[in-house]
């Protein structure tokens, strides 16, 4: 099966819905709040901008894609053909990464010129990107529309932004919540965003890219798998 | 082409069975009309031929593969369109039909040809969301065949279709029969069901009430009898007189044949049964 189709044509449905649009937004405000702050701060900033490209709104993004698809019942009708959920999720992942990775450039661009590594921040929107699309994608499975979709998914959204509260203000949190962010589906992500603008050692990267791989195979395998058959099936 | 033999399927948390035992067959050509009302068990079968529904027992194959594994060739051989059409919204007739057409392999129909037929040529490019029911149902249709399957899935395929759109719909629904295809087609529309299928089956509370050819349905359950109708000379509005004369021996009948040398004759028609009167009498309730 030739899913080029599928994939533009579902890149076609994020710009008529308006996600691409959104995506086009933000990034706006974000290179315009990192211009307004002094170089110092902006520096900091810039992972956690560049990281929230991909964890946030691939996880959300996803997540009111696959509401949509539920409210229009395309669902039935996809799953009747030959192409399978995973194929599915793998290209509204795929689109939704390719738009973070454009942001999380052009917002990279906008505050440091060429002064940033490409390869690291798309090993960080992968990283983050995929478990969070794959998650958001399941929580929307179970929770069906998109109000019941953002109310739902607070938790595990706080969750996910453990290790940014570990990187502004780890002296002053408890030290179980240090450790339990280092355990968050983002955290190989956020260590990828660092080293896209600083140096970060290599054994701890290599660790986080581990941790993102592991944690995407354990949401497709535990948690979206199941989601989308019990989806199939209705 | 589709085998069903003592299927039963339970819902999970349910203590009842939604299909009791279910037993048919489709070949290939064939137009096989399912009848019931709503919660008899129709799309529950449905479902489970089409690859969506698991954990039944019994039987559930189409073209020799079973159901539950149901992989990409069977549903590449398979086409469905659905009671309630669902498109995206955002994209327009062409591109959801070209969108949906990609998944299966060649040989396909062309979207143009196939739109055009339809009567959907001039709204190819409009997006679906601005669609009426009617122009759904058309392009639900196009979807389902577009890839030409060996077997078709029709929920209610005429349902808000004016008479000249339901024909082209029954039109394209015998042509592919005739090219091969086994169609299951799931209604409520027994003047529908008795146009288009060549075999129907009364489905009721899971179970299988008949099963034959409408034609055989309605010699089985009517009346072998006519009527004789004529309007009483003499009246101010005319008087509408009936008279019931058996079948058997109607040649030989004087009676009859005096009832139609009588001035103010209308006419003469057969006690025939319709479907849903066959459906009424053998399930006792009516189809909604």
């Amino acid at each position: 099966m030739n899913i080029f189709p599928f994939f533009r044509n579902d890149f076609r449905l994020l710009w008529r819905h308006g996600f691409a649009a959104a995506y086009l937004v933000v990034a706006l405000v974000y290179a315009a709040v990192l211009s307004a702050l002094p170089q110092t701060w902006a520096d900091a900033a810039m992972p956690v901008l560049a990281w929230s490209d991909a964890a946030f709104f691939c996880f959300f993004f996803a997540g009111a894609s696959v509401c949509l698809d539920l409210a229009q019942g395309t669902f039935r009708a996809l799953f009747v053909s030959p192409l399978r959920p995973w194929t599915y999720f793998l290209v509204k992942a795929a689109n939704l990464s390719i738009l973070s990775f454009g942001m999380a450039v052009a917002v990279s661009l906008s505050s440091r010129g060429l002064e940033f590594r490409p390869l690291p921040l798309a090993v960080s929107v992968l990283a983050g990107g995929s478990p969070s699309s794959l998650i958001g994608a399941a929580l929307a499975l179970r929770l069906r529309t998109v109000n019941r979709f953002l109310v739902g998914t607070i938790p595990v959204f706080l969750i996910l932004s453990l290790p940014v509260l570990r990187y502004a203000a780890e002296p002053w949190i408890p030290g179980w919540l240090a450790s339990l962010s280092r355990w968050t589906p983002t955290e190989g992500s956020f260590l990828w965003a660092r080293a896209a603008y600083a140096a970060v050692p290599g054994g701890e990267l290599t660790a986080g890219a581990a941790a993102a791989l592991a944690w995407t195979a354990a949401a497709s395998v535990l948690i979206l798998g199941p989601a989308a058959r019990a989806a199939e099936g209705e | 082409m589709i085998e069903v033999k003592d299927l039963r399927f339970a819902y999970p948390r349910s203590r009842t069975e939604a299909v009791r035992g279910v037993e048919f067959s489709v070949e290939a050509g064939e137009v096989f009309g399912f009848l019931g009302p709503s919660g008899a068990g129709k799309s529950t079968t449905q479902r489970i031929l089409l690859g969506s529904l698991r954990g039944y027992s019994g039987r559930a194959s189409v073209a020799g593969v079973e159901a539950c594994r149901a992989d990409g060739v069977y549903r590449a051989q398979v086409g469905a369109a659905f009671e309630f059409p669902c498109f995206y919204q955002k994209l327009t007739g062409l591109e959801n039909l070209e969108l949906f057409a990609s998944f299966y392999p060649e040989p396909r129909d062309d979207p143009g040809v196939l739109l055009e037929r339809l009567g959907l040529a001039e709204a190819a490019d409009r997006r679906v969301a601005e669609y009426s029911k009617g122009m759904k149902m058309r392009l639900n249709l196009a979807r389902a065949v577009i890839h030409r399957p060996r077997v078709l899935f029709l929920d209610e395929p005429t349902s808000g279709l004016d008479p000249a759109n339901a024909r082209t719909v029954r039109e394209i629904i015998r042509e592919r029969a005739a090219g091969g295809a086994a169609v299951f087609l799931t209604t409520h529309d027994m003047a529908a069901a008795d146009a288009a299928c060549d075999r129907v089956a009364f489905l009721v509370d899971g179970r299988i009430a008949a099963c034959d050819s409408p034609a055989a349905l309605k010699r089985r359950y009517g009346k072998r009898a006519v009527v004789v109708e004529r309007e009483e000379n003499g009246t101010e509005r005319g008087t509408l007189l009936s008279r019931e004369f058996p079948l058997d021996g109607l040649g030989d009948d004087e009676a009859f044949r005096a009832e139609l040398r009588k001035p103010g004759l209308l006419g003469v028609r057969t006690l025939d049964s319709s479907l849903d009167r066959i459906f009424l009498r053998l399930t006792g309730r009516e189809l909604e």
